[in-house]
């Protein structure tokens, strides 16, 4: 899966789910501060994930994930792992 | 900006001595130990007798002369409330009474077999309360800290007979919200604190007592994000062997999704919420058990 290709898919859930401005989608933001995703959203990233990627997702893989460039990083990492 | 850090203050062999006293002496002999022990407190923790200090001076008005004397009977009455906890978990000899306003909510929620949210804060003492909740058919849950919870479950695991409640602990790898959405699902209640400001979590700003102070928002939208139906719950001991347990109306808030609507709910839900513990903080002054610094300035 192209790196593009699973940017687009993470930004359309955000886009959809959060309501969130696309302008506001870059590498650097912060998912809590600049984003307003909680703790409480990420169970419905991870059901995204696990659905749209096929792989599983463990909690504690998550807690370093800051902001919107360490999620696209982590998802391509494990992509890339499964293949 | 001071916050809550986790830990709540006690130690091992306190705990033991009292244990002990309960047990041989009962709960009289107990109280009376415990007028000496709060009054080392007293003298003893400067931070937390200057923010309860000024609590009574500054958000409830009373006279420095006053303040004085609430700041102890505020440590004695905390006091006392471990103890009730220990004598009536430890199956130790007792004869508490109790009323409950608002138990008839609390049967609703579990008939309409949605699961709930019950949201307290530290006025009273709810782990109490744990005790009233044993009526309600359904299994009850307390989320809390991890560390607290460790603390808590290796000093008095032993002693208490009957497990009344499950603790749900925090966890850094967000487990505890796959397990308190599974609870919901079984039409299980979740009890959670919502009046300790965390560093690193959203808070909200609200007028509480003439005064700015931030509230944490994820507890309120936990009953969002499950759309459970959320009531505000106190346990108050009104007299040395006699607890009154409050629940307000639940309501469920109807989130659709969204962070404009996600954060215009949680205005109104945490208004609700803070204008509820604005009125028994001022019914119940002694009662107010958040020792640090809880006001913005």
């Amino acid at each position: 899966m192209e790196k593009q290709e699973i940017i687009k898919t993470i930004n359309t859930f955000l886009i959809e789910e959060f309501e969130l401005d696309e302008s506001k989608l870059t590498p650097e933001a912060n998912l809590r501060d600049d984003l307003e995703i909680e703790s409480l959203d990420f169970v419905d990233i991870v059901v995204v994930i696990e659905k749209e990627f096929g792989f599983k997702v463990k909690g504690e893989e998550m807690v370093n994930v800051r902001n919107l460039g360490d999620l696209y990083n982590y998802i391509i990492e494990k992509v890339n792992q499964k293949e | 900006m001071p916050s809550w850090k986790g830990k709540t203050r006690g130690g091992l062999l306190g705990y033991r001595i009292f244990v002990a006293t309960l047990k041989f002496f009962g709960l009289s002999v107990a109280y009376f130990i415990l007028g000496f022990v709060a009054f080392y407190f007293y003298l003893f923790t400067p931070q937390s007798f200057k923010h309860t200090f000024q609590f009574y001076r500054k958000r409830l008005g009373f006279s420095s002369f006053s303040a004085f004397f609430k700041v102890y009977n505020n440590y004695y009455k905390f006091g006392q409330i471990l103890l009730d906890k220990i004598s009536l978990m430890s199956g130790f000899k007792n004869n508490f009474t109790f009323n409950f306003d608002g138990e008839n909510y609390l049967h609703e929620i579990v008939t309409n077999n949605s699961g709930g949210l019950l949201i307290g804060a530290h006025v009273g003492n709810w782990e109490i309360a744990g005790f009233l909740l044993k009526r309600i058919n359904t299994k009850i849950n307390i989320v809390m800290y991890d560390e607290e919870h460790q603390k808590i479950k290796q000093l008095l695991e032993s002693i208490y007979k009957e497990s009344i409640v499950n603790i749900i602990p925090i966890k850094n790898d967000m487990s505890h919200i796959y397990t308190i959405s599974n609870a919901f699902k079984n039409n299980e209640i979740i009890c959670i604190h919502g009046d300790r400001f965390t560093e690193g979590s959203k808070n909200i700003e609200f007028d509480f007592l003439g005064e700015k102070a931030l509230f944490p928002a994820g507890p309120f939208y936990l009953a969002l994000k499950f759309n459970v139906p959320v009531t505000y719950v106190y346990a108050i001991k009104e007299t040395n062997r006699h607890y009154h347990f409050y629940a307000t109306k639940p309501k469920v808030y109807n989130f659709k999704g969204g962070l404009k609507n996600r954060n215009l709910l949680l205005n109104e839900m945490m208004q609700d919420y803070v204008n509820e513990l604005e009125t028994k903080v001022k019914k119940y002054p002694e009662h107010w058990f958040n020792f640090y610094d809880f006001w913005k300035n």
